[in-house]
């Protein structure tokens, strides 16, 4: 009967020290996040973002109302928050497919993302702007003659 | 010109005197005692500046130019906006080519309708939610983010201005957003305005040799659209709902 008790005693210890050396050993891949489900941000071009990652992450929804109501109602056009500065880097054509990665976040936190209904997932073509000095501005032209007198 | 249109050139231009007076104090600079040196184009609106009530954008539509079987027009605002240029009753249309007969004397004109783009717009008095809005420049346009498709609006149009987005739309411009379930109208191209270009159907208007359009600010006394408008009768259409419409009609 010792010898029996003896043995569990020591099966005992060796199951506790087998069950810290696991808990030892799986605390470093824990804290450097391995198992820690990320979105992918696949289409991202350039170094970074216009505003750093933990700041783009959280405030990106009022940057972009902000960005959108002067752009609507007062026709300020430079903003650098607008959809269309977004899209530059973070969309992507394959094939004709659109991917953008506001879509594979949005996805991930299962937010729904309805811009696409009316905003175009590609990036806007560039255009060239006139109206320098040495070109006026074709309103300010008198090509247009006012017409026949009545 | 008749007593009506003196009238709305006095509407039109109320606070034209307060405008020279900040206008020439800004870009006017002083070379020698008399002469004056205009750096700014009257027009031209900086990217980063918002719209002014200094400006009130315009249209000057002259019928007897306005070409049978042309629609160049048409063609040209449905590639700019995206529109499928189709003309169902389903299908939207920022712009109309119309051709009116007088009964009476057998005369005829063409003339193309789009949204008047009035100062006191029915559209915005009746939108329950402010998404119909008249900017500081006097272009009209829908808020879509905050449209909810009632379409009180349209029927409050005695233009028929307005359409409706039956259908999802897909590969719009990037300039132009515009989507299912919203109302939607003429613009006055506000993407190329604030790029100080002209609208889409009056380059081609003119790039067609037809000259039949003209666009520009009711408000500057020098600008083309003024002085044509000073000079000759134009017509407002309804101009019995005293709306002060921004677009106006030669021959008509």
């Amino acid at each position: 009967m010792t010898g029996m008790a003896r043995l569990g005693h020591w099966l005992r210890l060796a199951a506790l020290l087998g069950a810290s050396a696991l808990l030892v050993a799986q605390t470093p891949n824990a804290a450097a996040g391995v198992n820690k489900p990320e979105p992918t941000i696949a289409q991202a071009k350039g170094d970074h973002c216009i505003k750093d990652d933990e700041y783009m992450m959280r405030h990106h929804p009022d940057l972009l109302k902000h960005q959108r109501d002067d752009t609507m109602h007062r026709g300020i056009r430079s903003g650098e928050f607008g959809l269309k500065r977004c899209m530059e880097c973070h969309s992507s054509n394959d094939n004709g497919v659109a991917k953008t990665d506001c879509d594979t976040c949005h996805a991930f936190a299962a937010v729904k993302l309805d811009c696409w209904d009316c905003h175009a997932k590609k990036p806007a073509k560039a255009k060239v702007m006139p109206a320098t000095a040495s070109q006026p501005s074709p309103m300010m032209t008198s090509v247009q003659p006012g017409g026949q007198l009545q | 010109m008749s007593e009506q249109n003196k009238q709305v050139h006095e509407a039109a231009d109320g606070d034209r005197r307060d405008f020279l007076k900040v206008g020439v104090g800004l870009a006017g600079v002083a070379l020698a005692p008399g002469v004056l040196f205009y750096g700014i184009s009257a027009h031209g609106k900086a990217p980063d500046a918002p719209a002014s009530t200094a400006v009130r954008w315009g249209m000057l539509i002259d019928t007897g130019k306005c070409a049978d079987g042309c629609n160049s027009c048409t063609t040209a605002c449905a590639t700019e906006n995206g529109l499928s240029g189709q003309t169902g009753p389903q299908d939207s249309q920022w712009i109309r080519k119309m051709h009116i007969k007088n009964l009476q004397t057998g005369a005829e004109h063409n003339l193309p309708m789009l949204c008047q783009h009035c100062e006191n717009p029915p559209c915005v008095d009746v939108c329950p939610t402010g998404a119909s809005m008249k900017r500081a420049d006097g272009i009209v346009l829908v808020d879509r983010h905050i449209c909810i498709g009632c379409r009180y609006c349209m029927m409050a149009c005695p233009y028929k201005a307005r359409s409706f987005v039956h259908e999802p739309l897909t590969d719009q411009n990037p300039e132009v957003p515009r989507g299912q379930g919203c109302v939607e109208s003429c613009t006055f191209c506000v993407q190329r305005v604030d790029r100080d270009e002209t609208p889409a159907c009056v380059e081609a208007c003119s790039k067609d040799g037809h000259m039949a359009m003209m666009f520009g600010d009711l408000k500057d006394p020098n600008s083309d659209i003024a002085r044509a408008m000073q000079s000759y009768a134009t017509t407002e259409v309804r101009a019995d709902l005293g709306l002060n419409t921004g677009v106006r009609y030669q021959g008509i």
